[in-house]
């Protein structure tokens, strides 16, 4: 059943209510509400806390060509209005994510997005060519802020022609739906988001977390083994919204906005500011269940205001 | 940079989880550092187990920003429903504003969580140690109740820095009173033995006494009952604390060294893990 056909269905089924899908190249999610890759695991883990049914889609922990056993402890640090994180990536790897998660993610209607990431443009292609043979994996997202161990550990994410190449080698792995994450740790996000679209991303997000430090007084060094880490939460909203708002400018594909949202408010934000969809992170560790709440919400606040399609509220900013 | 080692495990919860909004139905304080919440709980926590624990709301508004971690020291059900206590030493922003806490307020807690303590490794008949620093007492008025209810004789080794870290000794004596004795220690004598309650403990292990060891408390004790217990050849288990950032085992924050090579959250994969699966030396160094 063609997902045109369902939608009208639906439509036909209750007329008054909104249409919040969104549609990201060949992906259609069902509501733009997605959880964030890194905080939500692999979704099943905690179907008891968060209602998979009721989200547009999840995206995973960053998977890897083989499996990453991740930093060393402390790794995470609360700091006002957030927290820090050196998690170090630590995931199963894109194989046993495919046996052994996906099966039973399946089972829910929410999207599938595997973040992806490399330490060089094969890992990624690799892992990417991977997923591409599951048809249960709907979208990949690309964690690009990470180092290329064969150019000096150099961020792929910091250099517009590194961007440039890593996706248009992975887009020439996978026809799925190809989004391309991006770091606020530049000098101009936007170039970064038009190297992605130009070398055939079909959507940025944007953004992946803040490096911050914290430090211990007593034992006069950093908090975290890694000595730095990411900062998320709230304290980073700001940031993330002028980053989005400056992207839409610049780019014709869908923005998904991520940083810092924990309510209606925050989500209405976004979408004015031009974001299609939204990635809920750092507040599900508060919240488990806000996305789903979030979807719910931001349903209920479409019909009361007349908003008769999500996709007409979008970068409506006078 | 990369790692070939394999971790392929499942969480499974052990019930049903959820985030609920509790009632505070008292505060107790113990002393300047000790209090105890005793809030009115959903009917899912008559199935907590000793070892688990809730995530605690400190806060509605973003600072502080992230729920804290308690074990449950005690579930009670009656006539009006269920209750469980935390009890609560004050070591920062969270726990101090939960101290403020009035009888009929609101509470957000998420649980019940972690993987409690294996009751299935001491059999009816035979005697265990359970082994408390401080506020790593926190788990054990209801796992004294669960070995007395099924007939494994207990002695709770209670150890501090000094009275005030016996907080609440008296409900331990009355609990383990049932099947066993409560052996008090402090640092500074001001209570019970004076000096740490390993001492107490070492000539009871060589003795064979006990068939296994419950344990919680700071790491470099519990690191160090590891040891001893390894050197007697008595086998046991602890219940780790670490900071957490969700709680339910999604962040990946709240990780420790399992002795298989890989990282290990505190709050799913334990809070309880047996002696022989930390890397207790790795520990210690970070």
């Amino acid at each position: 059943m063609s997902k045109d056909y369902e939608r009208s269905q639906q439509a036909a089924a209750s007329p008054s209510a909104p249409d919040l899908s969104v549609t990201i190249g060949k992906l259609t999610l069902p509501n733009p509400i997605l959880t964030a890759s890194g905080t939500f695991g692999y979704g099943v883990e905690n179907a008891d806390l968060l209602d998979l049914n009721a989200i547009g889609g999840l995206i995973t922990k960053s998977l890897s060509a083989v499996p990453i056993s991740g930093n060393p402890p402390p790794r995470i640090m609360e700091v006002a209005g957030g927290m820090l994180n050196a998690i170090g990536l630590q995931n199963i790897g894109i194989e046993e994510f495919c046996a052994v998660k996906l099966p039973a993610l399946a089972a829910y209607r929410c999207k599938r997005i595997v973040n992806l990431v490399g330490f060089s443009e094969e890992e990624f292609v690799a892992a990417a060519e991977r997923a591409d043979r599951e048809t249960a994996i709907d979208a990949i997202e690309l964690n690009i802020s990470c180092p290329n161990v064969k150019r000096g550990h150099a961020l792929f994410s910091a250099d517009p022609s590194a961007v440039a190449s890593l996706t248009a080698r992975v887009r020439a792995a996978t026809s799925k739906p190809l989004i391309v994450k991006l770091s606020p740790n530049v000098t101009d996000v936007t170039v970064m988001a038009r190297a992605a679209e130009d070398a055939g991303a079909d959507a940025v997000s944007l953004i992946n977390t803040l490096v911050a430090m914290a430090i211990d007084v007593t034992a006069r060094r950093p908090v975290l083994a890694y000595a730095t880490g990411g900062l998320s939460g709230p304290a980073i909203k700001p940031v993330a919204l002028r980053m989005v708002h400056q992207v839409a400018r610049q780019v014709s594909i869908p923005v998904i906005g991520i940083g810092g949202i924990s309510n209606l408010g925050d989500v209405l934000e976004f979408l004015l500011a031009g974001a299609s969809a939204v990635e809920i992170g750092t507040a599900s560790f508060r919240d488990p269940g806000i996305s789903a709440k979030l979807a719910t919400e931001l349903a209920a606040r479409c019909g009361a205001a007349d908003v008769a399609r999500l996709c007409d509220f979008v970068g409506t900013l006078h | 940079m990369l790692d070939t080692i394999v971790v392929a495990f499942v969480i499974v919860p052990e019930a049903m989880r959820i985030d609920s909004t509790a009632t505070v139905m008292e505060v107790l304080v113990h002393s300047p550092a000790y209090y105890t919440l005793v809030l009115a709980a959903p009917p899912v926590y008559r199935s907590l187990r000793a070892g688990q624990f809730v995530m605690v709301k400190v806060s509605p508004g973003q600072d502080p920003y992230l729920r804290r971690p308690f074990s449950v020291l005690e579930v009670r059900e009656d006539a009006h429903g269920v209750t469980i206590d935390l009890v609560i030493k004050i070591v920062g922003k969270g726990t101090a504003l939960l101290a403020t806490k009035r009888r009929g307020d609101p509470i957000d807690i998420l649980g019940p969580l972690g993987r409690p303590f294996r009751l299935e490794r001491a059999a009816p008949g035979e005697r265990v140690a359970v082994v408390a620093g401080g506020i790593g007492c926190a788990p054990f008025l209801l796992l004294g109740r669960e070995l007395a209810a099924r007939g494994v004789g207990a002695d709770y080794y209670y150890g501090g820095r000094g009275r005030d870290d016996l907080v609440r000794f008296e409900d331990f004596v009355r609990v383990y009173a049932q099947n066993g004795e409560t052996l008090l220690a402090t640092e500074d004598g001001s209570l019970g033995f004076a000096g740490r309650v390993t001492e107490l403990l070492e000539p009871r292990l060589a003795r064979r006494d006990y068939a296994y060891v419950y344990a919680c408390g700071p790491a470099a004790m519990l690191g160090a009952l590891a040891r001893l217990a390894a050197a007697h050849g008595v086998a046991g288990e602890v219940s780790m604390e670490s900071p957490m950032g969700c709680g339910f085992g999604t962040c990946m924050g709240c990780v420790i060294p399992h002795t298989d090579g890989h990282f290990a959250t505190v709050c799913a994969e334990g809070t309880v893990f047996g002696f022989e699966e930390i890397a207790w030396a790795k520990l210690a160094a970070g």
